[in-house]
């Protein structure tokens, strides 16, 4: 009693937006290898999170508590993966296996999915033995998850083997199985919804008394989930006249399909996260950053109950006993409540027009550490509304990400419609800690508008480890447009009798011509703004391009693209020669040491080169009712910057980063090597010659690797980053300009019409230029 | 006037057959067009543009091959079109009936009544004829935003219902109605209310048929408002401001989707001709 | 007549309260839209706007554009339309059929009869095609100054029959006994039409005029259709400057434009209402 009254007391008093939590949070800023959520099981009202990973983990999380224990499942996966044991003395007896496919390489095992069963979690796992030429499956392992001192195993004997036959299929000597999108457990059966290789999907059903399967062939079923009555709850998209989603109940006895709730994806996002709780009577799901409500279960009463911080969830989610809803996908898990009465009073609405790295990071630190505040995180938009809003001062959404290039970002920063973000100690220095060319980009007047959240950029580069290979030095190579040109023209010549290749195979004449015009006038109306382009300098830069000699260079045109995809000629045609130059080089940091340097030219002879960088960034809408709200968002993206834009943008950030597990990674290559010189050792000592050689170079292979590892294994590399720091001097923001209007607007038609008889020969240089020019001309007399 | 005779009329009769002709051809081939299939067309509309001296286009006045294959994309496969066909009746019909309600009353009082400010009301209401939209049209976003109209239907629809134009053209009608009718009605007992609804209004019948017609005209044929008004809510705008975006894509079908887009305005032409001829010339147009 | 006024309220209020909200209120809002500089912080800056709008070249080529267009366009439609209902006038009833003909276009959406327009016009299209016939050379009809052809030429189409049909009306009116006497008294045909029908028709040929001026004014959205945003140089209509303006969010711009236009307007019809007043008097 006393209790009850308690609670409801607490209930009363509890701040808006608690009960809601943060579960995993998988992302990070260097979003690699930080581990992705596979699986989710509840039983018994709790909550178990199968991680994967570099240090998998199973967590579980009693809502009724509100603790979390922690088991580790690494040591378990790395048995399983054969890693703490000889795996080359098991089954080697397997005489006829040995015959066909020739000696072991190694066995696998993996827990496919997890399910609960009376009271108990169990695991599906396949074994997958790898042989010189072929493989072997041994699947339909289920075996229960014992919890014991913090750690996560299975246990040895299989409670059940389920007949596998049926999921797996053979291709030569290869053996696979069935790909499992989803897994439901449901009365005294186990359904797996799967696809194949030729994404042919089936419904597997297994008898888990028996064991045995049947099979149902199924067509576009996105994800399956139990439904009370025993059946299965079927999400399925629909395109065609009306794309929608269809939410039915299947039965599988009669194989009958019976639709319940439609979605029209028209104009909203797609849904998500549905469920559906008996006792309200009401259906629960997520779409575009919130969660609906929706009583007697139709969805178009459907009222907005809390934010949900993690977009594109799976189709189906679960409800806790408390009425929390469970959302969730490989990046990180949620609990939110569903009661609206328990939502935050302040809501932040972020609309990106643009992709983001770090938008799923931040959000997700965002929502955990601010659970006064409903973050909305809308999917992506359509700027063609964003000026009307303007205009009209809507102040519903608070933060935008978009593109400086777009001209409707443009537009609003010339008339000044962004907050100003001086205020905040934590923007304006971080700001100012990097590069000079962003803050001159983001402020205006001295005052911060914009933070960075985005980094892209390309143009044409070259390999630096493949210089030797051609008999070139960095010194040779051109430092100007006109340098360039006359590059090409000489290249063949120096190629002559090399074992290399000018362009890299996988190229075609128009995407060289189209990359080098491109490049070339973004550089121009970035370095000579306001000026005409239709000058002779250009003009014959333009011709030039036009007139490359592409057979002397071997670059192949469309048709013989085609014909080398389908005739499988990419060998024969020196695909793996080394090349020199590479068609699409990134401007910024490349983390991949073996990456290509763009090639830095300037204009003419005394012009410094230019390298135009695209920035995609976030502000304020100045109309916003929660402008600290807005800021606070802004700090949590600026604080976890993702890799790349760190590196690019931030002069100080020069340390290389291994990967987490870059030591473990060598033990095991060292251990696949030691095993491998054991197999030699009794390969030489059994005589068999072939069997010699096999493993001869099987551990020459690994003595490679394990010599060049420390030099090659980085996520971030020391090349990568001296590559980057020296170009970066030439970098500056591509902000928006009269061309992109060209592009896309009325006119954009016409213009690529011309641009396209440009790279085909049928237009002159002229003829483009000048109709740029005219256009141009006239924007900028309009003034803005 | 004395009639022609002889060579001068076959003459005229020549010339004049020949400019209607013309004027009817565009028509007479977006219908023959719409008839061919989809196919057909999208390989026709390939070779516009094209700058080679040495080719010409084909003179393709007839299907080669006649298919609903157009129409059956429209009606059938592809919703797009027929909904903002949709969208355009709801807004010609919305329009004309809120017009229907306000602007003959008014015309009414400007014409038969008279009162202090009547010539100013109308030499206003003349001025704001000649007004092109642009003038208020950013102004008019902050009025109707403020009535919350904004991304609504209403914000397009509400506007038009106070058209000028129209009052303009039936006042001058209406002044050329003789008193006497005004005043029998009266010695009949007749109120102010009722007079303009049993006597004023159906003699008024060609005008306002006229009207109904040029404003079923104009309300089909709206483009800037919807662009202003409704540009967050592509799903409401209207056949006339998407219909460019059909035409340059190249769909293949866009001529019958010209044609559904000219057949309600063929429609009310025909059936109102006569009001509109003769609502024209009665008007006194002073 | 009716003189009470409190009878005419329930007929002229909802209206009245329409134009006022809609279309007045916007009218000297907009005025004051002009006369700000229209960034966040909107400041007043008097009539700067209107100088800046004035001395920049591409309202100025706008505002000259839109001119020479009304003025290619609109006597044109007004002597043709005048023309032909005047010989259809001497042709009835057999000009009855053309009557109803010469009417469909204006019903008709020009966006729609745009495409067949283009195809008239493309460089290998009918029109070149007969010119070619003609023993001359081929012409970019869609390109800068010829591409003003087939805009007119649209305009002539579309709004013919309007004129037309007003004309026919206002001739129709005239009794023939007038003509009859006139031709009995020895007077020829042009003097005929210079001294009676051409007095008694000028307030439908006033009109028509004032038609033909708005209606050339709105010619925008084809230009829009076919030039896009930016056209060549000779289509850069006033219109096209403001829809630009608009799409910066320089509503200022617009206004400012939009108002000078206006003013010119209303200083036009001034005129012409002036002179149709004297011509009226005068001929009376």
């Amino acid at each position: 009693m006393l209790a009850m009254m308690l609670a409801l007391a607490l209930g009363h008093t509890a701040l808006a937006g608690e009960g809601d939590r943060a579960l995993a949070i998988l992302t990070s800023d260097d979003a690699y290898y930080s581990g992705s959520l596979e699986n989710v099981v509840m039983m018994d009202g709790k909550i178990y999170l199968f991680i994967n990973g570099m240090n998998a983990e199973l967590r579980v999380y009693d809502p009724a508590s509100g603790e979390t224990v922690s088991y580790d499942m690494q040591e378990m996966e790395d048995r399983m993966n054969g890693l703490t044991q000889d795996a080359v003395e098991t089954e080697s007896e397997e005489g006829e296996a040995q015959e066909e496919l020739g000696l072991i390489y190694h066995t696998y095992e993996n827990a496919l999915c997890w399910f609960p069963m009376e009271g108990e979690i169990y695991a599906v796992t396949n074994r997958i033995t790898y042989r010189e030429e072929g493989n072997q499956v041994d699947g339909g392992h289920v075996r229960k998850l014992i919890l014991q001192d913090g750690k996560a195993d299975l246990a040895a004997e299989d409670t059940l083997k389920l007949d596998w036959e049926g999921m797996t299929y053979t291709y030569g000597s290869w053996t696979e199985i069935k790909y499992p999108n989803s897994t439901v457990a449901s009365g005294n059966r186990l359904y797996m919804l799967t696809y194949d290789n030729e994404g042919e999907q089936s419904l597997e059903i297994f008898d888990l008394t028996t064991g045995e399967m049947t099979e149902q062939s199924v067509q576009d079923w996105n994800d399956i989930a139990p439904s009370e009555d025993g059946r299965l709850m079927v999400a399925q998209y629909r395109w065609g006249e009306q794309a929608e989603q269809v939410i039915s109940l299947y039965d599988p006895d009669s194989e009958s399909l019976e639709p319940l709730y439609r979605f029209s994806l028209e104009n909203s996002g797609s849904v998500n996260s549905i469920a559906y709780q008996p006792e309200t009577d009401t259906l629960f799901f997520a779409r575009d950053g919130e969660i609906y409500g929706a009583k007697g279960g139709d969805p178009s009463q459907a009222e907005v109950v809390n934010d949900c911080p993690v977009s594109s969830g799976r189709s189906f989610a679960q409800l806790t006993e408390q009425g929390q809803m469970l959302v969730w996908n490989y990046n990180g898990a949620f609990l939110r409540n569903t009661d609206p009465a328990l939502r935050s009073e302040v809501t932040l609405r972020v609309r990106p027009y643009t992709w983001s790295r770090n938008l799923d990071n931040a959000s997700f630190l965002f929502a955990s550490e601010h659970n006064d505040i409903a973050l909305v995180r809308e999917s992506y938009g359509d700027e063609s509304t964003l000026l009307q809003s303007m205009m009209n001062r809507d102040s519903d959404v608070d933060v935008y990400l978009m593109s400086m290039e777009s001209s409707a970002f443009g537009a609003l920063f010339d008339r000044g419609f962004l907050l100003d973000l001086s205020g905040s100690e934590a923007l304006s220095s971080a700001v100012d800690s990097l590069y000079p060319f962003v803050g001159d980009a983001v402020k205006k007047d001295g005052k911060l508008l914009a933070i960075p959240t985005g980094v892209s950029g390309y143009t044409m580069g070259y390999q630096p480890k493949n210089l030797e290979a051609v008999g070139l030095t960095a010194e040779d190579m051109p430092t100007t447009w006109e340098g360039m040109m006359d590059f090409l023209e000489e290249l063949p010549s120096r190629l002559s009798g090399k074992e290399a290749r000018a362009f890299e195979l996988y190229t075609d004449r128009s995407s060289i011509r189209s990359i080098l015009l491109r490049s070339l006038l973004a550089q121009y109306s970035l370095t000579h703004d306001g000026e005409p382009m239709n000058t002779p300098a250009l003009r014959n830069l333009l011709e030039r391009i036009q007139k490359i000699n592409f057979d002397a260079l071997d670059v192949l045109s469309e048709e013989d693209m085609m014909r080398m995809e389908e005739e499988n000629l990419y060998e024969e045609w020196g695909g793996s020669k080394p090349s020199l130059l590479e068609t699409y080089a990134n401007i910024p940091m490349e983390s991949y040491a073996m990456a290509a340097q763009p090639l830095a030219l300037g204009l003419t002879e005394g012009e410094e080169p230019v390298l135009p960088l695209s920035m995609s960034v976030a502000f304020v809408n100045p109309y916003s009712q929660h402008p600290e709200a807005a800021i606070a968002f802004l700090e949590t993206l600026m604080a976890h910057m993702d890799m790349e834009t760190r590196y690019t943008l931030n002069p100080n950030m020069n340390e290389p980063v291994r990967y987490p597990n870059h030591e473990e990674q060598k033990k095991n290559i060292e251990k696949y090597y030691q095993s491998a010189k054991t197999n030699l050792e009794k390969a030489t000592a059994s005589g068999d010659e072939e069997e010699m050689e096999n493993w001869t170079e099987i551990v020459k292979n690994y003595e490679e690797t394990l010599r060049d590892f420390d030099q090659n294994n980085w996520m971030v590399s020391p090349e990568g980053i001296e590559r980057y720091r020296e170009r970066a001097k030439y970098i500056q923001i591509q902000r928006w300009n009269y061309l992109d209007t060209l592009y896309s607007g009325e006119n954009g038609e016409q213009y690529w019409g011309l641009q396209q008889g440009f790279l085909d020969g049928t237009t002159s240089a002229g003829d483009l230029l000048s109709f740029i020019d005219k256009k141009v001309q006239m924007m900028r007399l309009e003034g803005n | 006037m004395r009639k022609m005779k002889g060579f001068r009329l076959r003459l005229a009769q020549f010339l004049l057959l020949l400019l209607a002709i013309l004027l009817l051809l565009p028509m007479v081939q977006t219908f023959l067009y719409s008839f061919s299939s989809i196919g057909e067309m999208k390989a026709f509309m390939k070779t516009r543009g094209s700058y080679d001296e040495t080719q010409w286009m084909e003179a393709h006045l007839i299907p080669n091959l006649v298919s609903l294959g157009q129409y059956h994309q429209i009606l059938i496969a592809d919703h797009t079109v027929l909904w903002l066909f949709v969208n355009s009746v709801m807004y010609a019909a919305l329009i004309l009936l809120g017009q229907a309600l306000i602007i003959p009353p008014m015309a009414f009082a400007l014409s038969k009544f008279r009162f202090p400010g009547r010539e100013g009301i109308f030499f206003g209401i003349i001025l704001l004829m000649l007004l092109p939209f642009q003038v208020t049209m950013v102004p008019n976003v902050l009025t109707l935003r403020s009535l919350g109209l904004i991304n609504t239907i209403w914000a397009v629809i509400l506007p038009m219902w106070f058209a000028p134009f129209y009052i303009f053209l039936i006042r001058q009608f209406m002044v050329g109605l003789p008193n006497e009718l005004i005043e029998a009605a009266e010695m009949d007992g007749a109120g102010t209310w009722s007079v303009y609804l049993r006597v004023i209004l159906p003699v008024c019948r060609p005008i306002l048929g006229a009207a109904a017609a040029l404003s079923f005209a104009e309300s089909w044929n709206l483009v800037e408002q919807p662009l202003t008004y409704l540009a967050a809510r592509q799903e409401l705008q209207p056949l006339s401001t998407m219909f460019n975006q059909l035409a340059s894509e190249n769909t293949g079908f866009e001529f019958a989707g010209a044609a559904l887009y000219i057949l309600p305005a063929l429609f009310v032409y025909l059936f109102f001709q006569e009001d509109i001829l003769s609502g024209i010339q009665l008007t006194e147009l002073k | 007549m009716y003189k009470k006024k409190s009878l005419v309220l329930p007929f002229l209020l909802p209206g009245l309260a329409g134009i006022l909200l809609f279309y007045v209120a916007p009218f000297f809002g907009g005025i004051w839209y002009s006369l700000t500089d229209g960034s966040y912080e909107n400041a007043f800056v008097g009539f700067q706007n209107y100088l800046n709008v004035w001395q920049n070249p591409m309202f100025q080529l706008g505002l000259k554009n839109t001119m020479e267009l009304s003025l290619i366009c609109s006597p044109s439609l007004f002597l043709l339309s005048f023309v032909l209902s005047v010989l259809l006038n001497r042709m009835r009833p057999a000009g009855a059929f053309f009557r109803n003909s010469v009417l469909l276009p204006y019903l008709m959406p020009s966006s729609a009869v745009l495409i067949i327009w283009l195809l008239w016009f493309d460089y290998g299209g009918p029109v070149n095609r007969i010119l070619t016939l003609l023993g001359q050379g081929r012409v970019f009809w869609l390109q800068g100054q010829e591409l003003r052809l087939p805009v007119v030429l649209l305009f002539l189409w579309k709004n013919l029959g309007f004129c037309v049909v007003i004309f026919l009306a206002a001739l129709q009116a005239i009794p023939e006994s007038l003509y009859e006497y006139a031709t009995l008294e020895g007077a020829s045909f042009p003097r005929q039409a210079f001294s009676i029908t051409l007095p008694l028709i000028v307030p439908s040929a006033f009109l028509v005029f004032i038609l033909c001026w708005v209606n050339a004014f709105r010619i925008f959205k084809e230009v829009y259709f076919i030039g896009g945003a930016y056209p060549d140089e000779p289509l850069y209509t006033l219109q096209n400057y403001m829809n630009n303006m608009y799409g910066k969010l320089n509503y200022q711009n617009v206004t400012t434009a939009a108002y000078s236009f206006a003013v010119l307007v209303f200083a036009l019809f001034g005129l012409l209402f002036w002179m149709q007043r004297r011509a009226q008097r005068g001929l009376t």
